[in-house]
């Protein structure tokens, strides 16, 4: 189990902010004076003139931006382990990895396996790069 | 005026919650992890419910977003940081927002609503129930330390120990990942692609 | 200072080897999406490409036969610093996974060939269709070979999410489309809860490594009862999921719309590839599970596996045969046709207990049947192709009248749908024969086996009145005159192999189709012998100490 201790700081932090923040909320609805218009109910977009309404149809396009998206976010946490172990195995401090040198795993092999991973992926994203679909015509 | 008496009573029930938890928590062994604990744990019940009492689908994606974000709190708790990290990053971040691009994309109202049929509705609680029922019963009545026998399973791993384990005796899943990803990257880029005609 | 590149580890030349045909497909896999970019694009290429592949791959599994011990050996064996259970294998490799490469690999080229014929000419995406396609047979490859709960879960996705993909591949249809969504959700539901089981499963034991896990639950001494309930729970959640691989009958409903919406040789594939691999994952499933069965502690959850699994394979054939009797369309009825035969193959399931019966004899015949169901629903759904690009209709009228116009196509289709069937002389009958007669033997020790294979006589009883319905069609009532079918003619010749292959392994090919099934049962991978003094047992003593928090 975690040391519980270390994070005392950061749980009162956490508390004093949602006490603050909710009592601020709190207080200017109750205490704040409330004028209504036509003007002041007008969504606030920056001081501009909102343009139609907030929920119209998107352009299919930002679906497919989504997607890659998330893919790609994916393909990240998968190297975000490596790259935490390759930076320790290329200074050479592995020592705190205990029997991992002596198995053999060096920069190369770190290298080769990710270079795999990589590949395919590599392959796939040209691909559809020169597909077009990154285009957004 | 009745909003500002449902706004008092929902800060009022939100602070006598937080404060029998923490009674509760005071009377455990660890008294912050057990708040800790019922903080998250009720954040992510009350959640679960406003999903799925909600009938504007955009709320419930909101909520959707509590909920994985008090799941991410539980993995923080239990000291899988990576694995909240993920949840965090995959589900909180990229799956609502696909969610909620899909409910923009194809709401054919603005306001999008969803109303089941009672019979639905009965049915899907009946589901709901049973399944309920049978977990609950079998991991209550369940020892949680594994069977004797067992292989020892390590504690809360670090990243550099499960970037270890992922490029040693999982490098075969890891490869093979790569493969799947492929197969999604291409697959999902070719569905969510306007049709020409 | 800097360690040599991977001396001890990286997977060893012997390993690579085993594992040649999906490392072959993989390299199709980057081949098919790097050609496009160099030069020659288009849905020509693209085929030639993935049809090289698929033969490689599957010469290289004929190839890996030679040498490999009986039992099987297990593959990509951990030795990392990190893994208290080291030596165990992420793969096996041995008969039955082989056969069942070489089966896909073939099988493979056969749909891709369909393909050629009925959809790639007007294809503008090939490149993603065969990435799909290839991708969903690396990922049907690795279920069936596969002793990780964790790889296991990666390869059935792996098979899945393509598939889902290539059931909507038409955009053009809104059919496709709500069929993958269906297809998606189901998936995506029992994935869940095969994650769920096998995370309890892992909790329990401490490991991944399947025969591991069956180890840790034969070695308790006393059961408690709880215990069990748990096991019994988190089996039947990984179950489920490789229920809906092969849609029995709670998780059937994607199966019938999903071959419906998406195109021929989709349908195709899945009917056989992805049912075949979740049979294959299954019964190496169980027999891992049924092989230390002296044990007290899997004697109580065993049963609960056997009943549990023959529930599944009487309730399966029996709603999906009488599920057939209103479709009109042809697809619908094949695909219930398909969900009555993946019934059967699971019956097979429900008796792979070497404490009673020789498991040789269950995996046997469902070897057997594998082969010749792969001919007969191959060449049934070829024939539907060819009919429907001549008349532009699936439906039992295009088929009005078939037997006068084509008597050599009515022919090899009428061959093919009385071995759906499983009547004498032909190879549907064969098969079936032998998995009454392996469902027969190990009922003398079990009585709860007659009503299985009683299930099974009942329904092949049954299923005669729907394929009846085609073959009445073809052959009887009044039709227009309209000539031969205008369908090209590999297409035919495909057909006619299929129907030749089936009146032969129902005839002369009886004793070779026998001989080489048992040869790849007999030899068929058995945790007994290849763990044999794995470190596992030593770590019990640590166990208790260790998790100690």
């Amino acid at each position: 189990m975690l040391a519980v201790a270390e994070f005392a700081p950061v749980a009162i932090l956490l508390a004093a902010l949602v006490l603050i923040a909710g009592a601020i909320l709190a207080a200017s609805h109750l205490i704040g004076p409330r004028r209504s218009g036509p003007v002041k109910d007008i969504p606030y977009e920056s001081g501009v003139d909102p343009i139609g309404d907030a929920r119209r149809r998107f352009n299919v396009r930002f679906y497919l931006v989504a997607v890659l998206f998330l893919v790609f976010d994916v393909e990240i946490i998968f190297l975000y382990p490596w790259a935490v172990l390759f930076l320790k195995v290329a200074q050479g401090s592995i020592a705190d990895v205990a029997g991992f040198e002596s198995l053999g795993y060096g920069p190369g092999f770190l290298a080769a396996s990710v270079g795999f991973f990589f590949f395919l992926l590599a392959a796939g994203f040209v691909y559809e790069w020169r597909k077009g679909v990154f285009q957004w015509d | 005026m009745s909003e500002r008496i449902r706004l008092a009573l929902i800060g009022l029930a939100v602070l006598v919650a937080v404060t029998l938890m923490g009674l509760a928590a005071l009377l455990s062994s660890r008294p912050l992890e057990a708040f800790a604990f019922s903080v998250f744990a009720g954040a992510l019940v009350t959640s679960a419910l406003a999903i799925v009492l909600t009938r504007d689908i955009v709320r419930s994606a909101m909520w959707l977003m509590g909920a994985l974000s008090s799941a991410a709190g539980l993995y923080f708790l239990l000291g899988a940081n990576f694995l909240g990290v993920v949840q965090l990053i995959v589900y909180a971040g990229g799956i609502l927002v696909l969610i909620v691009f899909g409910v923009m994309l194809t709401g054919r109202s603005p306001f999008l609503r969803f109303d089941p049929r009672p019979a639905e509705t009965a049915l899907a609680a009946l589901v709901g129930v049973l399944l309920f029922a049978a977990f609950s019963a079998v991991l209550l009545g369940s020892a949680w330390p594994p069977l004797p026998g067992a292989v020892p399973v390590r504690q809360a791993a670090t990243v550099r120990e499960i970037g270890r384990a992922l490029l040693t005796d999982y490098l075969l899943p890891f490869e093979v990942v790569s493969v799947l990803l492929l197969a999604v990257m291409i697959g999902a880029a070719y569905l969510a692609r306007p049709v020409r005609r | 200072m800097t360690p040599p590149l991977a001396s001890m580890w990286m997977p060893s030349g012997a390993d690579l080897r085993l594992a040649l045909p999906e490392l072959v497909l993989v390299g199709a896999l980057a081949a098919l999406l790097i050609v496009p970019l160099l030069g020659p694009r288009g849905a020509r290429s693209a085929g030639l490409i993935a049809l090289l592949g698929a033969l490689t791959a599957g010469v290289a599994a004929l190839l890996a036969f030679e040498g490999l011990p009986s039992g099987g050996l297990e593959i990509f064996r951990a030795s990392g610093p990190s893994d208290p259970a080291a030596g165990t294998g992420m793969l096996v490799a041995d008969s039955l996974g082989m056969f069942f490469r070489v089966l896909l690999m073939f099988f493979l080229m056969s749909v891709l060939i369909m393909w050629s014929l009925f959809d790639a000419p007007a294809e503008r995406h090939p490149t993603e269709f065969l990435v799909l396609l290839v991708a969903s047979a690396i990922g049907m490859a690795l279920m069936t070979t596969t002793v990780n709960l964790l790889l296991m879960i990666i390869a059935i996705e792996l098979a899945s999410l393509p598939s889902y993909a290539m059931s909507a591949f038409d955009r053009t249809r809104r059919a496709a489309a709500e069929a993958a969504l269906k297809y998606a959700i189901f998936g995506a539901a029992t994935t869940g809860f095969m994650i769920f089981g096998a995370s309890i499963l892992y909790g329990l034991t401490g490991t991944l490594h399947v025969p591991g896990i069956a180890r840790v639950l034969a070695g308790q001494a006393s059961v408690p009862g709880f215990a069990t309930t748990l096991t019994a729970l988190a089996l039947l959640a990984v179950f489920a999921g490789v229920g809906f691989k092969i849609s029995a009958v709670p998780f059937h409903f994607w199966c019938p719309d999903v071959f419906e919406g998406a195109s021929l040789p989709v349908a195709t594939w899945l009917s056989v590839a992805s049912k075949a691999a979740g049979v294959v994952l299954l019964v190496r499933l169980v027999s891992i599970f049924a092989e230390p069965a002296a044990a007290a502690y899997v004697a109580g959850v065993l049963p609960l596996i056997k009943y549990g699994v023959g529930a599944l394979a009487i309730l399966t054939c029996t709603v999906a045969n009488l599920a057939a009797y209103r479709q009109t369309s042809v697809r619908r009825l094949l695909a219930y046709s398909s969900i009555a035969h993946a019934g059967y193959m699971l019956a097979a399931g429900a008796i792979i207990f070497p404490s009673e019966q020789p498991s040789a004899g269950a995996i046997s015949a469902i070897v057997a049947y594998l082969v010749v169901y792969m001919f007969m629903n191959y060449g049934a759904f070829m024939a539907l192709g060819l009919v429907a690009a001549d008349r532009g209709s699936e439906d039992l009228d295009a088929f009005r009248g078939l037997g006068w116009r084509d008597a050599p196509t009515a022919a090899a289709l009428a061959v093919c749908l009385v071995s759906l069937v499983g009547l004498p002389p032909l190879g549907g009958f064969i098969v079936k024969w032998w998995l009454i007669y392996a469902l027969g033997a190990a009922a003398l020790h079990s009585p709860f086996l007659w009503v299985l294979a009683g299930a099974v006589v009942i329904n092949t009883a049954l299923s005669l009145f729907y394929y009846m319905r085609v073959v009445a069609a073809m052959y009887l009532g009044a039709y227009e005159e309209t000539g031969a079918l205008r369908a090209p003619l590999s297409g035919k010749v495909a057909l006619h192999l299929c129907a030749i292959i089936l009146l032969l392994t129902g005839t002369l090919w009886i004793a070779p189709l026998k001989r080489n099934a048992d040869g790849v049962a007999a030899a068929a991978y058995s945790p007994r012998s290849v763990n044999a003094g794995a470190p596992v047992e030593t770590s019990i003593s640590v166990a208790g100490s260790a998790n100690v928090r």
